[in-house]
């Protein structure tokens, strides 16, 4: 080979950089103004129809009677509505996708096996695997768009963002995976994603005020840390609301795109210019280096986590840790109820996952049952209002009342107002799931008297 | 001053990270003028051997280690063999596209492997004095760190002593400096090619384990501690694994002294960096180094005939 070490050293450098950037970009942001879209939205909720109107994506003929290795429960006397889903099998999130996808085929299993909605079953196709890539993102929707009637989940908020013209051109509404409180705005949305569980934000503003309420020590002042440009900047920015609504001190904020985040410069924030408090809206294995990093220092402020910052296996046997996020100074803030909840729902959901054989308490076959509540309750709105096409549903979700057997407290879709509920949890290696569930349905002071109909947070 | 002193010891401890990364990435170069971004990915595979050896299978910890360590030098071997060997002769950027190839086929299966929870390593350094550090005078060690420094530095010393006295490394030695006389001197340079990659894996694998050991834990990002050893490199320069060390020590010191004066530093001059900067220092020292060392610290000066 020939010696060309300059050429090589200006590759090197390009390509480290391009490697830097790129590397493990656990999230994307994708900054993107959207025309409201001003419809007439008569809701099918309150009037009842004898026929029912279907379009794509709903058949006359049964749903199979597995998808994906998994029964979908379909009753063979019934039509099918087929459910979209563009899911994660590879790429940074591609470990959760499978438990969601699980989760999900649980809930219409169940939900098929009583009833259905109307003279249908529901079944999820076989999902797309998008990488949590936009751009195959992009191609999976187009794979699915004429044979689906909505979209059992699009995983990823730039992801979803990305798709949304697309979405809007064909009436297509979706669950998202992701709590980013802009879903409940159709500033954001155009009234296509049907959001549930609690906003980053929210949880963000609920998290300060809890710890204000009931921690034991004053807290004063407070450290916020977090992924730019994923759930990290909205978690922040309800802290910030609330931590100025209670005049305290922001000592410091560290907010990165995640690729970034050094652990060093985080720890020594906290050595520094120590706080009483600190709110982490991370990844686990950062979240783990920082707060044992944090602990060496002989430093133990309080930490109110964002869900997504938590993971089960910080309470389990064996890890060096579980004293730590054990020890009363670490809480986080749950997407939903832990499994172990007391609600008719999550009473359904483990019988249905315990007569499937799932021995799990996983957060992400929670989450992944749960996320298809409020979908059910749109087709079921879409269907009594006679009209089950893309177009009837998607009027369905823009006015309609949504429960979840107690899992996630009712809602209103299509208000423009995100809702300010959070759940809070402490972690418990005693229990399956991991966490114990300490308030649900909490809100505090800032977040009842937040504004929500100002518009998302971030 | 104890500030400054903790800030030198997360420095340096990074640096001995770094550095391990960076000797494997320099004598890959040196041998074969190859530039391999395939380091990161086997530093994190070793990491993955030693806790699914560790862990899943419940070998001691040590002896995981060691098993690990060998076997990601084996790993860096058969890549030399059946990705590396047939691009002899092709063209640099052909060769660093293909390591490009396997970093992300390594990290593709690794990941797969790894799943939702992090993975640890086992080790016993967190059970260590006060969950893995000890304070000396008032600044904290990590006992982790500690080790890194250590091996770091014996692992700098055997691979001198080896290139000095051993055949091997005398033979290393002679195909870094021109491969066509090596080869008329009996060397066969083939073999030599594959055992400096099973050196790089080697080192790989323990800067790997110092990444993640403790409670740091394996996840699918640990990569990118690995990855912030290659401005090292260019700093120190491609050809010279003196300047590998250096320039990890200036990447490690910089980051650890951003990350605690930092936020003083723009009280003091009411101007702000920006958050990330830490990890951006050492990329704008590489630029400033390069106008003046094109081709870095220690690296040889390129002559060409015009």
């Amino acid at each position: 080979m020939k010696p060309l070490r300059k050429q090589g050293i200006i590759l090197f450098t390009v390509l480290a950089l391009v490697l830097v950037a790129c590397g493990g970009a656990a999230e994307e942001t994708v900054e993107e103004t959207t025309p409201e879209v001003v419809e007439s939205l008569e809701s099918p909720a309150v009037t009842t129809a004898s026929t029912v109107d279907t379009g794509v994506g709903v058949t006359a003929e049964p749903c199979p009677e597995a998808i994906g290795g998994v029964p979908t429960g379909a009753d063979p006397t019934k039509g099918c509505i087929y459910l979209g889903l563009l899911n994660d099998y590879t790429g940074p999130y591609g470990p959760l996708g499978p438990a969601l996808e699980t989760g999900q085929r649980a809930f219409w299993l169940w939900a098929n096996q009583t009833g259905g909605v109307g003279d249908y079953s529901v079944a999820i196709v076989e999902g797309f695997d998008t990488g949590y890539n936009p751009q195959k993102h992009l191609e999976g929707y187009n794979a699915q768009r004429d044979s689906v009637a909505a979209l059992a989940m699009s995983l990823g908020t730039p992801q979803t963002v990305f798709i949304l013209d697309n979405m809007d051109t064909d009436n297509m509404i979706a669950a998202p995976m992701s709590w980013y409180s802009g879903w409940s705005y159709k500033s954001v949305d155009r009234g296509l994603v049907i959001e549930f569980g609690s906003a980053y934000c929210a949880d963000g503003m609920n998290a300060v005020d809890w710890a204000l309420a009931n921690y034991p020590v004053d807290v004063k002042t407070i450290g916020i840390m977090g992924y730019a440009g994923d759930y990290g900047g909205d978690y922040a920015k309800g802290v910030q609301a609330a931590a100025e609504a209670n005049g305290l001190t922001v000592a410091w904020e560290y907010i990165v795109p995640s690729p970034e985040f050094d652990v060093a410069q985080a720890v020594g924030l906290m050595v520094t210019k120590p706080v009483d408090a600190y709110f982490p809206a991370i990844g686990p294995t950062h979240m783990a280096q920082v707060a044992g990093g944090a602990f060496q220092q002989g430093l133990t402020p309080l930490s109110m986590m964002a869900a997504p910052s938590f993971n089960d296996a910080f309470v389990r046997e064996g890890f060096a840790l579980a004293p730590l996020f054990t020890s009363g100074s670490m809480y986080l803030m749950a997407f939903v109820a832990p499994y172990e909840a007391e609600t008719a729902g999550h009473a359904t959901m483990r019988a249905t996952f315990t007569a499937m054989g799932i021995d799990s308490a996983n957060t992400f076959l929670v989450a992944g049952w749960s996320s298809q509540h409020h979908l059910k309750g749109v087709l079921e709105a879409a269907n009594k209002g006679g009209d089950l096409t893309r177009a009837g549903i998607r009027r369905a979700a823009g006015s309609v009342y949504v429960d979840s057997d107690g899992m996630m407290p009712q809602r209103e879709l299509g208000q423009n107002r995100a809702d300010a509920e959070s759940f809070i949890a402490v972690p418990d290696g005693t229990i399956a799931s991991g966490v114990k569930l300490l308030a649900g349905n909490y809100v505090g002071p800032s977040a009842g008297g937040y504004d929500w109909e100002s518009g998302p947070c971030s | 001053m104890i500030i400054f002193l903790q800030a030198t010891v997360e420095g340096l401890s990074l640096a001995a990270i770094y550095s391990l990364v960076a000797i494997g990435f320099v004598l890959i170069y040196k041998a074969m003028e190859v530039l391999s971004f395939a380091q990161p990915a086997l530093a994190v595979v070793g990491a993955g051997i030693i806790s699914s050896l560790a862990i899943d299978r419940g070998i001691p910890f040590w002896l995981a280690l060691f098993l690990g360590v060998i076997l990601t030098g084996i790993l860096g071997l058969l890549i030399e063999r059946t990705f590396l060997r047939p691009m002899v002769g092709e063209p640099v950027f052909s060769v660093a596209v293909l390591t490009i190839g396997i970093d992300i086929l390594l990290r593709t299966v690794l990941d797969s492997w790894i799943g939702i929870n992090p993975k640890y390593m086992g080790d016993p350094f967190p059970s260590y004095g006060n969950f893995g550090a000890v304070k000396l005078g008032g600044v904290n060690i990590k006992y982790l760190e500690l080790a890194a420094l250590v091996t770091a530095i014996l692992l700098i010393i055997l691979l001198t002593i080896f290139f000095r006295k051993s055949k091997y490394g005398i033979a290393m030695r002679a195909t870094s400096y021109d491969q066509e006389a090596a080869m008329a001197q009996g060397i066969n340079v083939g073999r030599i090619f594959g055992l400096v990659w099973m050196i790089a894996g080697i080192l790989a694998a323990f800067a790997g384990f110092f990444i993640t050991g403790g409670f740091n834990t394996l996840s699918q990002f640990s990569f990118i501690s690995a990855l912030r050893a290659l401005p090292a490199v260019v700093i120190g320069g491609l050809d010279s694994i003196p300047g590998a060390v250096v320039g990890s020590i200036i990447i490690g010191l910089t980051q650890g002294y951003v990350a605690y004066y930092q936020l003083s530093f723009e009280s003091l001059i009411g101007f702000s960096f920006g958050n990330g900067f830490s990890v951006v220092a050492p990329y704008l020292i590489m630029f400033v180094i390069l106008i003046f060392k094109p081709d870095g610290l220690f690296g040889t000066e390129e002559v060409e005939r015009v």
